[in-house]
């Protein structure tokens, strides 16, 4: 899993690549958790092609930490075997989740 | 057809695992949700197996009955007799962030897709039988 920040400047985005299991998820979560500084987040998951329940963690500490902290945060761009897990565990509607990522700067713009 | 293959119950060989199942799986479900879901499925049985039965080993079967309609996996292990499915989940899918723990999503996951689950203890090993039935277009390729 590589974690890279795509954009840096009144929003910040946030691309994931690779797959969120249980080698990556940890490593990743601390990844991302370190990126958080304030500004409203936006998290791609365009490139992630899987996610374990390790990596559904991952996400909801993630969320639960921006929380914590005031961030807006905005999962973006899951594909539709992402989108189902979310689905099937009721993450889909506890996160904020939104089909693309223009769709998510839209939203924090 | 994988049927009582044994690896080294290691974290490293996880993905070797998952791999000889998914390509097990590929040749017979089409659905690339479904195929998914299998694999989300198999990585959470197999990593309650290698970090807490104690087994040096893992069994894996994987087979298709009933004219390729019908999923078989068996997970064997030699560990601590343990039933998963005694243990039960408490997600709630309806939970807000606030109120949404963390634990428990491996079990729900499996017990949610999977049609039925079964556990024995025999012969020294602990036996997780999970079943998952196909109709028609859902997600199977019929055998050529």
């Amino acid at each position: 899993m590589t974690v890279t920040v795509e954009r840096d400047d009144n929003i910040k985005i946030i691309a994931m690549d690779g797959q969120l299991d249980v080698s990556s998820s940890d490593a990743t979560r601390e990844e991302v958790i370190k990126l958080l500084d304030g500004k409203p987040t936006i998290i791609s998951l365009e490139k992630v092609s899987y996610v374990s329940s390790s990596g559904l963690r991952a996400l909801l500490m993630i969320a639960k930490t921006a929380k914590a902290r005031k961030i807006k945060i905005i999962y973006a761009a899951a594909i539709d075997e992402v989108v189902d897990v979310l689905q099937m565990t009721g993450f889909i509607k506890m996160l904020r989740c939104v089909k693309t990522v223009d769709d998510a700067i839209a939203e924090l713009s | 057809m994988l049927k009582n293959v044994a690896f080294p119950a290691k974290r490293e060989l996880l993905p070797e695992m998952l791999k000889k199942i998914t390509d097990e799986i590929d040749k017979h479900v089409k659905d690339s949700k479904w195929l998914n879901r299998l694999k989300v499925c198999s990585e959470e049985i197999l990593i309650n197996i290698i970090d807490y039965s104690g087994s040096d080993k893992v069994y894996i079967t994987c087979e298709f009955l009933d004219a390729e309609k019908t999923l078989r996996f068996e997970f064997a292990d030699e560990g601590t007799p343990y039933n998963p499915l005694e243990e039960k989940s408490e997600v709630d899918i309806d939970a807000d962030i606030d109120e949404r723990g963390i634990g428990g999503l491996g079990i729900f996951l499996y017990t949610t897709m999977m049609d039925k689950m079964e556990y024995r203890y025999a012969n020294g090993k602990n036996h997780l039988i999970a079943i998952k039935k196909f109709s028609g277009k859902e997600a199977m390729a019929v055998a050529e």
